[in-house]
């Protein structure tokens, strides 16, 4: 073939592809008069199928669309370029060409949601850090919360920025070692709020808290509503919402993403959080208590919330009290179905341990050798008469039948029960509903209020003022923990046991002796080990100042100390206060956004071989 | 700003250069001769080869001294012509696109926005000039040569010099013109686009105990951004620094009717004349040493420790009462390392020192409080009181009979860090026009412009259009990379002191395919060495095509310019020497290729 051959071929080739491509990319019609709606070619239908029409994600720029097209396929080289840019401005300290690089990537990729996330992150939390000034430290917060709210702009209903937003606004601002500054710093200013008001409904009445300003905690606590309602509109799923539809079609993806227990305790933590800050800027009474009281109501409403479990089937956090009654109520009938049975079960097993282990049982609870410790568990778990084993004894048919309905039903509720209780466990349930509880307390708010007017006295010399408020702190203190025992363990006493030597240090410097009959005795014995009694001592050196020995004074007002649930299990105690933040969330996050799929068996009767 | 080496003083940068640029010229005009005689010999035989390229030779000598200005005027209007007919203008309309829509693309709340609308206009007006220049030198020549319109002007007497000559000067000139018109634009743009004025309301007017008078005012909030200005018994003050520039606030009126007007914004567009010292640390005994590093990935700054010895001390020359008569003004940036968080709301405590270079006498310290990422600056009066009540002139009691003098800078917080660089600190000489300095930024784009012209010209002598539009641009992409393609070279040659992971263009591949780490060795057994030895042979090719590229990234003076500092007399001259240079010798080159091409014809 010639040349001009060649080419017409190659036109004819060419349209021929354009015959293909034209048929599936036509656009769709609405339904007109006199005609009816066309769904359009392949392409359309499945734009308008997964909602991934430019419009229907958000916001249009004509910045961002003129480069995308202007760069002719090119984006994906100029983003990378573009990343690879600001990675090197931010390595130079060159913020603004950094931030001016952040901008153009997000023109050219505007729906990439990781992009907001990271680089906002990259602003709020690395850029921000790099500042000496704690002002300048606040502005970098703010405009990588500015970054991410632009990307709620053109990426609507995304629930993961959103959410994102509410964390920033929350624990960046209100849990920073600059908490202080930085949240006085937004209370005041009024060009944010006007940024934010545009997002938020009834900004100036829902977001404000003391001084009739806008709090960041309620303003996070707003965001996390907005992020929910996407959710619970139906218009996005956790995961995000322009792949909501293709998720649907693949269930195994539906638990990736960010687990719907964190998602949806957001709102609660971030009042909890607004009540909790309250008290350590002075606030107290009926402000703080009503605070404590609309915290304690949210948290109860996200305990009656209806949650997706990894096995695919909804549980509520308030519900297991009422599960564990109704297994032990259907354990009960199902013994009486044919009484003694489960004993001789039992007997049976007993007997069939080997020595060693019968031994390690029998011994009584103080005799076990150390060596015994682990047999006894063993021997304890072995002993355990499960369900089915009493529905393989009856011989009964009908009993049996029955035997066995009930034997399902306590297996349902136990696995149930056992997913409510490790759900629970991410999120610090137990604490943080009774922390509700207490905080509402009268004696909670004298305990704190009176440690801090104490602390501030001690710290700027009314030193027998001082000793006054600490005195009726201590009485309230004692009340509480004569009506929570368990409190006294917890890891957030030691914020007490700390007041205790300050007042130790003041009493030093009154030249007066240590009460013999100090209330909070048990207390300071269980933090301190004994290693610290001033009370037993006469004429004994005081405790050194410990508030003088930091530099920013006593501490303020401790935590009210409460145990977390008496049911979790060792190695979860961690330090309650940081159960709301990154450090727990994020430690609880793997287990929450991986399979919770074992279910322990300590405790529970076995069921698995009727399922 | 950031200045990793301060350049060095024109003549003393002149003569290093002159010797490893005629080293340079020699090698690459014997390299030249060499591959002319073989590509004649190889058409010509060996005589015949030799003969044709002595000739050349010798008449390419003695025609240069025959080049007449007029008719490389001629051949310059011809290639002016050629251009408008090519639509250059074009060019120009899509730059005031540019600027009609940069708006859309810059950041609003830039902290900097100075920097950030100089550096947008200098470097798209970079970019645009050099495509527009790449397109029209490559495409002149083929063209004629292919249309044979070549012939019309080659039978007139006119010498391939005064062709290849004309030509770059034709172009040259249609892009200076481009130039001139766009820096006039761009100028414009950047003055309009920051000019602007606050008003104040009077009810913002509110008292404040860290001013002296008592009272802070605070403007109203235009381009993102507001001031606050004291207000005391003076009618006149200034307000604080915000996104570079500041304010002069007048008070008129008295009591109820008393108004503020702000004026225009200072300081926004400006060309300072920093002079720099040599600097070098203490470390904490008071010992000549080595900076500490605080684990920071960037180099740049060294970092000393507070509440010791440790100290950093500038060593300025030229420090006199003839050029300074009434005090110093010096400027400094540092960066701030904390190791304990101490005092939040404050900044690191430090203090300044002056120091006599060769005797004990120092000034008591002036102490200051950190701001990090900012400019800060004192102004140090010739005449000072000492606590015991005398007075000295800081001239004659630090300063030695050469002018020079240090400057010893501490950081008193024990426990901290203070990080400085060499250009961290300077004395304030003066300020030059802007505009003459924004006009500096067009001349570094100017001569980038002429040697992307010289090379295109170059290779369309011997090339087709297409391929020499390829070579011209691989020349000039490689001109931006010459330093990091010379480094990951050395580091494939010598992979036990690699600088740059990941191996040469085959390794990379094989990486890429396989998503392999960079840091993780590549393991094929023999295979790797064949690799590795590839990669070296091609490197060897890059490094060499490096080498002799110009330095793209060195012909930079939009960095001074944004950055609000004069580009010195040193750096301009230099570039404009060495674009110069390059441009002489790409011209030889391009006119013993067309010569060689005739040869062939």
């Amino acid at each position: 073939m010639n040349s001009f051959q060649w080419k017409v071929l190659y036109i004819a080739l060419m349209a021929a592809l354009l015959l293909p491509i034209s048929y599936i990319s036509r656009p769709s019609t609405p339904p007109r008069k006199n005609a009816e709606s066309d769904p359009g070619g392949w392409l359309a239908q499945k734009r308008a199928q997964y909602d991934l029409a430019q419009a229907n994600l958000g916001e249009i720029d004509p910045a961002s669309e003129t480069m995308k097209l202007a760069l002719l396929g090119m984006r994906g080289v100029a983003a990378n370029i573009l990343w690879t840019k600001a990675n090197h401005y931010k390595k130079t300290e060159d913020w603004p060409k950094m931030m001016a690089t952040l901008e153009q990537i997000t023109n050219l990729q505007p729906n990439f949601i990781s992009v907001w996330q990271f680089q906002g992150w990259n602003v709020s939390y690395n850029v921000s850090v790099e500042f000496d000034n704690y002002l300048h430290r606040y502005f970098w917060v703010k405009r990588g919360i500015r970054f991410l709210i632009e990307g709620t702009r053109y990426n609507r209903d995304e629930p993961r920025l959103l959410w994102d937003v509410a964390w920033f606004f929350g624990q960046k601002i209100g849990r920073a070692d600059e908490h202080k500054q930085f949240r006085e710093e937004f209370r005041k200013d009024d060009d944010f709020h006007d940024f934010v008001r545009d997002y938020v409904i009834d900004f100036d009445n829902r977001s404000t808290g003391p001084f009739n300003k806008p709090d960041n905690w309620r303003v996070s606590h707003q965001w996390y509503l907005i992020a929910q309602e996407t959710v619970d509109s139906g218009r996005a799923t956790m995961r995000g919402r322009s792949l909501q539809s293709m998720i649907e079609e693949k269930p195994h993806e539906r638990n990736k993403g960010k687990s719907p227990v964190l998602f949806h305790s957001g709102p609660g933590m971030a009042l909890i959080n607004y009540s909790a800050a309250l008290a350590d800027e002075g606030i107290f009474d009926e402000f703080s208590e009503s605070a404590w009281a609309e915290a304690g109501s949210v948290w109860r409403s996200f305990g009656n919330r209806e949650i997706r479990t990894s096995r695919d089937f909804y549980i509520r956090l308030n519900e297991q009290e009422e599960l564990e009654s109704e297994v032990r109520e259907l354990t009960k009938q199902l013994g009486e179905l044919q009484p003694g049975l489960v004993e001789e079960i039992r007997l049976e097993k007993r007997e069939s341990l080997s020595e060693e282990l019968k031994l390690a049982l029998e011994t009584p609870v103080d005799q076990v050798t150390e060596d015994q410790v682990q047999l006894r568990v063993e021997a304890e778990r072995l002993v355990v008469v499960s369900p089915a084993e009493v529905v393989e004894r009856i011989n009964d048919e009908v009993i049996r039948s029955k035997a066995r309905w009930l034997a399902e039903t306590i297996n349902d509720k136990v696995i149930r029960a056992t997913f409510v209780g490790q759900y629970r466990d991410i999120v610090n349930f137990d604490y943080w509903r009774t922390r509700c509880t207490v905080e509402q307390a009268e004696d909670a708010n004298q305990a704190k209020k009176h440690l801090y007017l104490a602390d501030n006295d001690h710290r700027e010399g009314r030193l027998l003022q001082a000793q006054r408020n600490y005195e009726i702190a201590w009485e309230a203190w004692a009340n509480i923990y004569e009506k929570y025992p368990q409190l006294q363990e917890d890891v957030g006493t030691e914020d007490v046991v700390n007041a205790v030597k300050r007042y130790d240090n003041l009493l030093g410097q009154l030249d007066q002796e240590f009460p013999a009959d100090f209330k909070l005795k048990r207390v300071v014995d269980f933090h301190e080990r004994g290693r610290y009694r001033p009370w037993e001592e006469t004429g004994h050196t005081h405790s050194p100042d410990h508030s003088s020995s930091g530099s920013e004074g006593p501490a303020l007002t401790p935590s009210l100390p409460i145990a977390p649930d008496q049911g979790a299990k060792e190695g979860d105690q961690q330090a309650p206060e940081d159960a709301g933040n990154e450090s727990s969330e994020d430690a609880a996050a793997p287990a929450a956004d991986g399979e919770v799929d074992s279910v322990p068996e300590e405790g529970i009767p076995d069921a698995s071989d009727n399922s | 700003m950031v200045v990793e080496e301060l350049p060095l003083p024109f003549i003393e940068w002149l003569v290093q250069s002159f010797r490893y640029g005629l080293a340079a010229v020699v090698v690459f005009l014997i390299g030249s001769l060499f591959f002319g005689y073989l590509l004649s010999t190889f058409r010509y035989g060996a005589s015949e080869g030799f003969y044709l390229t002595a000739r050349v030779m010798f008449r390419g000598v003695g025609e240069f001294f025959q080049i007449s200005p007029r008719r490389i005027i001629a051949m310059a209007t011809l290639a002016f012509k050629e251009a408008i007919r090519r639509r250059v203008l074009v060019s120009f309309a899509v730059f005031i696109a540019i600027l009609l829509f940069a708006g859309w693309f810059l950041d609003t709340e830039s902290t900097q926005p100075g920097q950030l609308y100089i550096s947008f206009v200098l470097t798209s007006s970079n970019f645009l000039v050099l495509a527009l220049v790449l397109l029209l030198s490559v495409f002149s020549l083929p063209t004629d040569i292919k249309q044979k319109t070549i012939y019309t002007v080659v039978t007139k007497p006119v010498r391939a010099w005064e062709v290849v000559l004309g030509r770059i000067a034709g172009f040259c000139a249609i892009g200076t013109l481009i130039l001139l018109a766009m820096g006039v634009f761009s100028y414009w743009f950047v003055v309009r686009g920051l000019a602007h004025n606050h008003v104040v309301n009077t009810d913002d007017i509110r008292s404040s105990e860290l001013i002296e008078g008592g009272l802070e005012g605070e403007t109203l909030k235009n381009k993102n951004h507001f001031h606050s200005f004291p207000v005391d018994a003076n009618d006149q003050s200034k307000t604080d620094m915000r996104m570079g520039h500041w304010h002069g606030v007048t008070r008129q009126g008295e009591g109820e009717n008393t108004s503020y007007r702000v004026g225009p914004a200072q300081d926004g567009l400006v060309a300072r004349v920093p002079q720099y010292g040599k600097l070098r640390f203490l470390d904490r005994t008071g010992a000549l040493a080595e900076p500490i590093s605080v684990g920071y990935e960037w180099t740049y700054r060294g970092y000393f420790e507070g509440g010791t010895l440790a100290a950093a001390i500038w060593r300025l020359e030229g420090i006199t009462p003839e050029k300074f008569s009434d005090g110093l003004e010096i400027f400094w940036s540092i960066s701030v390392f904390r190791t304990h968080k101490g005092d939040i709301e404050k900044g690191v405590s430090g203090s300044w020192t002056l120091a006599h270079p060769e005797n004990d006498n120092q000034s008591p310290p002036i102490p200051f409080e950190s701001k990090e990422f900012s400019l800060d600056s004192l102004y140090i009066e010739r005449e000072f009181e000492l606590a015991t009540g005398e007075t000295v002139d800081i001239f004659k009691e630090y300063a030695d009979d050469k002018g020079r003098m240090d400057f010893i800078l501490r950081c008193d917080d024990r426990g901290q860090y203070f990080g400085v660089a060499q250009a961290d600190f300077y004395q304030h000489v003066g300020d030059r026009n802007f505009a003459w300095n924004f006009a500096k930024g067009y001349l570094s784009i100017w001569i980038q412009m002429t040697l992307v012209i010289g090379m295109g010209v170059m290779f369309s002598t011997f090339l087709s259009a297409p391929v020499a539009l390829l070579a011209t641009l691989g020349s000039v992409v490689m001109g931006f990379f010459t330093s990091h393609v010379k480094e990951l070279a050395l580091s494939v040659f010598n992979p036990e002191n690699s600088t740059i992971d990941g191996g040469g263009p085959i390794e990379s591949l094989i990486r890429l395919v396989n998503q392999m780490n960079v840091s993780v060795d590549l393991d094929l057994g023999f295979a790797t060495t064949v690799i590795q030895a590839l990669d070296a042979v091609i490197m060897a090719f890059m490094w060499a095509f490096a080498v002799m590229v110009p330095d793209f990234s060195r012909f930079d003076m939009v960095r001074y310019v944004a950055e609000g500092f004069n580009v010195p007399a040193d750096v301009w001259c230099q570039q404009l020497v060495a674009g110069l240079a390059y441009s002489f010798v790409v011209t030889c080159l391009g006119y013993f290729l067309l010569r060689t091409r005739e040869i062939a014809a």
